[in-house]
């Protein structure tokens, strides 16, 4: 175990050499949100020269000090990323700034997600359509963006075609429709729940029985989560059922946590068992912690994190040393939020 | 002729040829948007060929500074080079390495630049010709070897990025990948590109080769600069060449569909100026590393044998009306136990391991982007993923067009034609290992 402490280690991954190590240090440092981080999130976002770090900024906006603002205001006018103007990405950054002075209570730069909207941008629509739909209401500009983002508007069929055909794009819309919880955004869901991409189908049937668990849709999801030829799909079913009170469909993903040799379904399971937040399944969880795969890791100590299990504290302490330094980021996260419950 | 007698008979000649358009200001590269006009040829930009004959059996491998080879210039290049040096036109395997800073268009609609687009490519087709002539007038005695070498440093990274709920976004551009909040990266969703196969080839007992094939999968997309330039193959090329005095390098694509150079570290802060000399310091950087790789595999390279056999076997689909088919070739040369083999480009990596797992002969150079077309050919579940390569869904039939932009419509990849190109080559594979063709 290195001689660091968990917070000055998940301090350290904003410099780590892989872009995505220092995003998830990010990740993790919003999710504990501790002040003592911001100084070296306001230097990561604004240093950084990689999209990933748009990470950063949601960080900041989850530790909620509005001191940051100013810093904040001016990366989304100079983002210091390359302007990839043929694709998405900058837009991205600018826009994850934006969301995050919102969340601070700073509308000042709202109007670039108001042009994102009026584009038909999917950066808005899609990729920060949920992130929009959790603002809280206090603001007026808050507001006024969430009511761009309809079930009506995300169908837009002038809007790229990508929107309707991309997976990785369909999958955030299916959480959108969540969010909605409308009677047409289960529609919209409903049919998705048919979609070519095992991943959207998964969003989909939990999108569905958080809007609205309905019998109808229960059935439905029951049949993916019976039938479905994937696995992601059958635990992700599984998992939506069980969130919407269904205890009898968690064994198939406690067997799934266990069984899956595929380590990214195996990680999904995993990462389903700590959402569920039944420590029951702890000793399952606490297993995976050593598979061999370190994303099947992470998500274990994650999922330890969030069942507030006993053993977590230790199995943290032990991944403390794992060569994956995603997955010591992970259990110096879960460590730190310990250190700070116990207010040293 | 005996086995015996037909080890002594193999000749192998190489040659390069300029392929660098005459009047560049009038032409841009493709692959990647420019919004100013070109400033001019960079870097040389070449085509190589090797010729190959063993006791009368004839083959010319081409490789390319290009992006895409035209099907009608295979048609006329292999045809001629037939009839010119007797070999069987469909014994000339073609590749290019898919670079996105060449394979010109006119810059704008002027008759101008109609005509500077046709000579640009009639002196490409010609500089084909052209090398395979030189090559094959400069054969001389020869033996091969099979060279391996694994990457210590990044050079082609897998462009795509899993996240936690299992779709995927880019991971390019220098500095890309974004992760919405609420998600988390989950890692790469396949191999990056860490291995480069080499044929190598030496006088019989010399102490060095005199030339080399060289296959890594990657795209070379480093930058969109206004300029025509060889790239990262030119780049690594050259410090090849400068490492090892006498031998001429081939440098060959193979399956780097969702391979990418340019996701290496961010990109330059803005300005031409600025991105054309962080464009020259990259490909350094890559060519560096490269090199410090692969030269010392090529000089290790002690294995050297005279094979007793050239076998050659071609398929191909689509051939007979190419404007109106998706056209698909693949074209393999044999010598002893190593294969080459000519195969359609965007390749995902993951399926050119799996044709190298399957491959029943042990050592197989492939060299991609060989005048057929198809779109992207990654393994299906990408198809479900997302991103880039995929993000228009895979095509429903045969026929099925995409408009990829207004009045542009290309042709795109079946859900499973990646696995179909990669189960072809394989039994071709199995059909010369097992002496049922060549």
């Amino acid at each position: 175990m290195p001689d660091i402490a968990p917070l000055a280690l998940l301090v350290a991954g904003l410099e780590a050499p892989d872009r995505y190590d220092q995003a998830d240090a990010a990740r993790l440092l919003g999710e504990l949100g501790r002040g003592e981080a911001v100084g070296a999130l306001r230097r990561y976002v604004t240093e950084s020269r990689y999209y990933s770090k748009m990470a950063g900024f949601h960080a900041l906006a989850r530790i909620g000090d509005a001191a940051v603002c100013p810093t904040l205001r001016g990366l989304v006018d100079k983002p210091n990323v390359v302007d990839d103007w043929f694709w998405l990405d900058c837009r991205a950054v600018r826009a994850a700034a934006a969301l995050a002075l919102l969340a601070l209570g700073d509308e000042s730069r709202a109007g670039y997600l108001a042009e994102l909207a009026d584009a038909g941008d999917d950066v808005f629509f899609c990729f920060f359509g949920p992130t929009v739909l959790r603002l809280p209401d206090n603001l007026p500009a808050a507001r006024d963006l969430k009511a761009r983002i309809t079930v009506g508007a995300m169908a837009d069929p002038a809007a790229r075609g990508v929107r309707h055909t991309d997976p990785a794009r369909v999958a955030l819309k299916a959480e959108v429709f969540g969010l909605l919880a409308t009677p047409e955004a289960c529609e919209a869901l409903r049919d998705l729940v048919a979609f070519h991409s095992r991943y959207v189908r998964g969003q989909a049937a939990v999108s569905l029985l958080s809007a609205d668990p309905s019998e109808e849709h229960v059935r439905l999801v029951e049949a993916m989560g019976d039938g479905d030829p994937a696995d992601f799909a059958r635990v992700r079913a599984s998992y939506a059922l069980a969130a919407a009170g269904r205890g009898d469909r968690i064994a198939l993903i406690v067997e799934a946590a266990e069984a899956l040799d595929d380590p990214f379904d195996r990680a999904v399971a995993v990462e389903c068992l700590g959402l569920l937040e039944d420590e029951t399944h702890a000793g399952v969880v606490e297993r995976q912690a050593s598979h061999a795969d370190p994303y099947v890791r992470q998500c274990a100590v994650e999922a330890l994190d969030r069942l507030g299990a006993a053993s977590a504290a230790a199995v943290a302490r032990k991944r403390l040393g794992d060569d994956s330094l995603r997955v010591r980021l992970q259990a110096a996260k879960l460590l730190a939020a310990l250190d700070g419950k116990e207010g040293r | 002729m005996t086995a015996s007698a037909a080890q002594g008979n193999l000749t192998i000649g190489v040659a390069r040829r300029d392929i660098a358009p005459p009047r560049p200001e009038l032409l841009k590269p493709t692959g990647m948007e420019r919004l100013e006009p070109t400033r001019g040829v960079l870097d040389p930009l070449a085509c190589e060929a090797m010729a190959i004959d063993l006791a009368g059996e004839r083959a010319f491998l081409i490789t390319s500074d290009l992006r895409t080879i035209d099907h009608a210039w295979v048609v006329e290049a292999r045809e001629t080079v037939g009839r010119r040096l007797g070999c069987d036109p469909r014994r000339v395997l073609f590749s290019s390495v898919h670079n996105h800073c060449s394979s010109p268009v006119g810059a704008d609609d002027s008759p101008e630049a109609a005509e500077a687009l046709a000579e640009a490519n009639r002196k490409i087709v010609d500089a084909f010709i052209a090398a395979c002539a030189e090559a094959d007038a400069t054969r001389r005695p020869a033996e091969i070897a099979f060279a391996q070498a694994r990457l210590a440093e990044p050079v082609g990274e897998n462009r795509r990025l899993r996240l936690s709920n299992g779709t995927c976004v880019n991971s390019w551009h220098g500095g890309g990948g974004i992760c919405p909040p609420g998600l988390k990266v989950a890692g790469s969703p396949g191999p990056h590109s860490t291995e480069v196969r080499v044929l190598c080839v030496r006088e019989p007992g010399a102490p060095r080769p005199f030339a080399a094939l060289v296959s890594y999968p990657s795209h070379p997309h480093l930058w969109s600069i206004p300029c025509f330039s060889g790239e990262f193959p030119g780049a690594a090329r050259r410090e090849i060449e400068g490492r090892l005095p006498g031998l001429a390098v081939l440098h060959a694509n193979a399956t780097g569909g969702d391979i990418d150079i340019h996701c290496m570290h961010p990109g330059p802060p803005g300005g031409t100026d600025a991105e054309i000399r962080w464009f020259q310091e990259s490909n350094r950087l890559v060519a560096r590393r490269f090199a410090d790789a692969v030269a010392p595999a090529i000089e290790a390279c002690a294995d050297y044998r005279r094979p007793a056999s050239l076998r050659h076997a071609y398929w191909s689909s689509g051939e007979d009306d190419p404007a109106n088919n998706r056209v698909t070739i693949v074209n393999v040369v044999v010598l002893g136990d190593v294969a080459v083999a000519s195969i359609p480009g965007e390749l995902f990596l993951a399926l050119g391991r799996q044709a190298e797992a399957r491959s029943p002969l042990p050592h197989l150079v492939m060299m991609g982007y060989n005048g057929s077309y198809g779109g992207y050919q990654p393994l299906p579940l990408a198809f479900e993923q997302g991103s880039y390569e995929v993000m228009r869904g895979y095509a429903r039939s045969e026929t099925d067009l995409l408009e990829a932009r207004p009045g542009r419509r290309v042709r795109r990849a079946l859900k499973d034609s990646g696995l179909q190109v990669i189960d072809r080559l394989v039994a071709m594979l199995a059909d010369l290992a097992a002496g049922r063709a060549g």
